[in-house]
């Protein structure tokens, strides 16, 4: 053991009981200091928590995010958990705080976004943030994680990985076919994200290995139809029809009352979606009607009660309603569609469920706004289709 | 056809609100946790990094208010609004060795939006994912190409559009101390020079029904403290002031629910104050910034995809035939200077010299004097494919580019133009290039130019 210069012994030992004092004082200092801090910070990550529509709550917000932005990248997870069940808002002002944090870290972060990663624990979407990072800071590391992440319960996570499989699969296709349609139907289970789901039929289909949309996406094909009602100069889209006050009122519809439609008596007839993509034609079956309403009855099966979502596809105005309930409207005419355009959560019940759409055509004479069709689904909150339960 | 102007004469109350300084705060790793571990050196860390602190932000208040240098540049879509440069862009654009190439760097993901420049940083938006809805903004170098920071956010609106778009259309605007960029699913996101986020907003989420799966493109204007965005399409058509330092509306307004690209466009009136001017094919209006309040409006409706322009006290708004308006002279009611049918453009905006007007009629490019409206010539522009992009102005020089990624440059010669230099980028170039310190930054599919 180095001994010390007896100068400084004889020196330090009258300066101790003041030294002592000092510290004592100085931990205390620090430890009262680090609690204040811990207290600013959770009211500044509550306060970007609060932050809602229309600028509310950005005035406690601004100062929040700066004092948050100078958060030791030491402590990310913190800043990570904060996101758990926000608004879509509030979650891209903790994202931008997030992200000047990691930008001005003096330390790798890697082992600490990758044990948040990881950690199924922790809420979806800052595993899927943590992992963005972790990809700009070692892709490496970060790539070979996302392959074990194929059913991941973070859907963000899910779609790298499936991202990763179709992108190896597209450099296995040419030399080695059957590897690359095993990880195609691998990663056809898992996919969620639509456009994932198209890319992978597509790429199949090259391979020799046909699955139809409609049967990869469980679209609802089989429906009951009524139409035309009238909506020249777009007045059918608010006005209530006989079919939507029978629904809203007894929650089903009685397929063999007959109505008065746009051009005379109208009945309820079969309307079965094409095989391949799952369309449901309107203009096919009603000798191309403008200015038109549309009503669709089918019935969808549970075998429990579920949390679900509607997704519809369509170029045309719409409403939905399911077991006597609007869950969706948009009154949009001829401006881009896709499947799973639209989604609406609503609770899926055990039994029977029933389902009305409203399909409104206007009038546009162009060529391309000539379309009067739609695409349904009905999935699971993570984008899985459900079938009726026979 | 009569042009009629409604003119409503609101007492303009537009006190311009002074832009606070933004207080820009280094990198300090202040501990901020739950008590645990402590010892003096913690303490003397902590009293140190308050020092510094204070000392930092003391130096960072003062080199933001020494440096007048970051208010100058390309500061939103079209620069000035003109498309044209204060500093002579290249003459020629050459790639491979021996050319003018400074550099060029990959963005995270596509965008037709184009760049613009403040001071040394030129900031680029992209967007990426399955549907556009990773929305990203690019701070780089205008010297070195380096990237300086991004910033990455999620789309709350639809991020949809159509596949030779991108949920990053609207150009980005500055006031020159902060960005404000903005994207197709009307996110709006404010950040310091430093790539710090500042404030967001979702303007797709408060306002759902507005937009379309076609894909915006309004770019949004900077004047007297309030960001100007106009959303307009077939739903919840509407115009909004966001205070630029507080992210609160200033006002909204109903827009005729109809598709509509166009931006608007910020004049000033020979009173000093400023309007902000907002056209559709039903009408056009000026609005004050700060209060939202219509100054004059008209009964004719312009372009829903080109936008106005505004040089030498004229205001020229496109339509099926472009309209010459004289805002400059007074402060009263604009009075219509000329018209011709024969100038109207196709997709891009008419750009300005101060004396002449340039009209890009498909692969015809038609020059025009400013005081009169008379076509002074008219040049098909060989090689030149469809073209969205509108083009910039360097002395005599314009430089035009189509989806393809080819471009040209084309000079006017006075009674006539000539195709002086071809360029092939190989990537499709839908936004307007930015010049600025003697170069020309051209933001690609996927790729950021600098040619200088």
């Amino acid at each position: 053991m180095k001994k010390r210069h007896p100068l400084c012994r004889n020196l330090l030992i009258p300066l101790m009981p003041p030294l002592t004092l000092l510290l004592l004082l100085g931990v205390t200092t620090a430890r009262k200091s680090q609690g204040q801090d811990a207290i600013k910070t959770n009211k500044a990550i509550n306060a970007l928590r609060q932050v809602d529509k229309e600028g509310k709550g950005f005035a406690e917000a601004i100062p929040a995010a700066n004092l948050l932005r100078k958060t030791e990248a030491e402590k990310i997870d913190v800043l990570l958990d904060a996101m758990t069940d926000t608004n879509p808002v509030a979650e891209n002002w903790l994202r931008g705080v997030i992200f000047d944090v990691a930008r001005q870290a003096k330390q790798p972060m890697a082992a600490k976004l990758k044990a948040y990663a990881l950690d199924q624990a922790n809420n979806p979407t800052g595993r899927g943030v943590a992992m963005e990072l972790l990809l700009k800071e070692s892709p490496q590391t970060a790539n070979e994680l996302i392959t074990g992440c194929l059913n991941d319960p973070s859907l963000a996570l899910r779609e790298m990985a499936v991202e990763q499989a179709i992108e190896r699969a597209q450099q296995l296709a040419k030399d080695q076919p059957d590897l690359a349609i095993a990880d195609y139907q691998k990663s056809l289970a898992s996919a969620r994200h639509p456009r994932q789901l198209a890319r992978i039929i597509e790429a199949l289909g090259k391979l020799g290995k046909d699955i139809s949309t409609a049967d990869a996406f469980v679209l609802v094909t089989d429906w009951q139809s009524v139409a035309p009602f009238d909506n020249v100069n777009g007045v059918g889209f608010d006005k209530p029809y006989a079919p939507e006050k029978e629904f809203q009122s007894s929650g089903t519809i009685d397929l063999k009352t007959k109505h008065t439609g746009k051009n005379g008596n109208i009945n309820w007839q079969t309307i079965t979606g094409s095989p391949d993509l799952g369309e449901v034609d309107l203009a096919d079956a009603y000798d191309k009607e403008k200015g038109a309403v549309g009503y669709l009855f089918a019935e969808f099966e549970s075998d429990e009660d579920q949390p679900a979502q509607a997704r519809l596809g369509c170029i045309n105005a719409n409403k939905i309603w399911i077991n006597g309930k609007l869950v969706m409207q948009n009154e949009v005419y001829h401006a881009g569609s896709m499947i799973d355009q639209y989604i609406a959560d609503f609770p899926l019940k055990k039994g029977t469920n029933r389902i009305l759409l409203k399909i409104c055509q206007n009038e546009q004479e162009e060529s391309w706004a000539q379309n009067w069709k739609f695409q349904f689904r009905i999935t699971d909150p993570s984008g899985k289709g459900l079938a009726s339960q026979p | 056809m009569k042009y009629n102007l409604t003119v409503k004469r609101n007492c303009p109350h537009s006190s311009p609100v002074a832009n606070r300084q933004f207080l820009r705060t280094p990198a300090l790793t202040m501990p901020i946790g739950l008590p645990g571990k402590c010892s003096l050196n913690s303490v003397i860390r902590t009293i140190l990094a308050c020092i510094i602190f204070i000392a930092a932000n003391s130096v960072a208040l003062m080199s933001v208010a020494a440096d007048p240098g970051k208010s100058q540049g390309w500061l939103g879509f079209r620069g000035d609004g003109t498309s044209s440069g204060s500093s002579s862009a290249p003459s020629d654009l050459k790639l491979g060795d021996g050319g003018n190439l400074a550099w060029k760097l990959e963005m995270p993901g596509r965008s037709v939006a184009g760049p613009i420049v403040i001071g040394d940083l030129v900031v680029t938006t992209s967007s990426s994912g399955q549907d556009g809805e990773v929305l990203h903004v690019s701070g780089v170098n205008l010297k070195t190409g380096k990237l300086e920071w991004e910033q990455t956010f999620r789309a709350t609106g639809r991020p949809f559009c159509h596949p030779t778009s991108a949920n990053a259309a609207p150009s980005p605007a500055s006031d020159g101390k902060r960005i404000f960029a903005f994207f197709s699913s009307n996110d709006l996101a404010c950040l310091s020079l430093d790539g710090e986020l500042l404030w967001y907003r979702g303007l797709g989420y408060d306002y759902p029904k507005a937009g379309n799966d076609v894909g915006m493109a309004s770019s949004p204007v900077v004047v007297d403290g309030a960001v100007i965005v106009k959303v307009e399409a077939q739903g919840d058509s509407f115009a909004a002031a966001i205070d630029a330092e507080t992210g609160q509306n200033l006002w909204r307004i109903k827009r005729p629910q109809m598709s509509n690209w166009a931006s608007p466009l910020v004049i000033r009136r020979p009173d000093d104050r400023n309007e902000v001017v907002i056209q559709s094919r039903k009408d056009v209006i000026a609005v004050d910034p700060r209060s939202g309040k219509t100054q004059w409006s008209t009964e004719e409706g312009g372009s829903a995809i080109p936008s106005p322009t505004a040089t030498q006290g004229l205001l020229i708004l496109p339509s099926d035939e472009v309209i010459a308006l004289k805002v400059g002279a007074s402060a009263s009611e604009p009075e219509v200077a000329w018209r011709n049918n024969k100038l109207s453009p196709r997709n891009a905006s008419v750009v300005a010299s101060d004396k002449r007007l340039y009209s890009l009629k498909g692969s015809v490019l038609v020059a025009a004097n400013l005081e009169d409206g008379e076509q002074v010539w008219q040049k098909r522009l060989k090689g030149l494919g469809s073209a969205w992009a509108t083009p910039v102005l360097s002395e005599n020089r314009l430089y035009i580019f189509d989806q393809t990624g080819k471009g040209l440059i084309v000079e006017d010669q006075g009674d006539d133009a000539e195709t002086i230099h071809e360029i092939e980028l190989g990537e499709g170039v839908l936004g307007s290039p930015a010049i600025a310190d003697g170069r020309l930054i051209v933001r690609a599919a996927n790729t950021l130019f600098c040619f200088q």
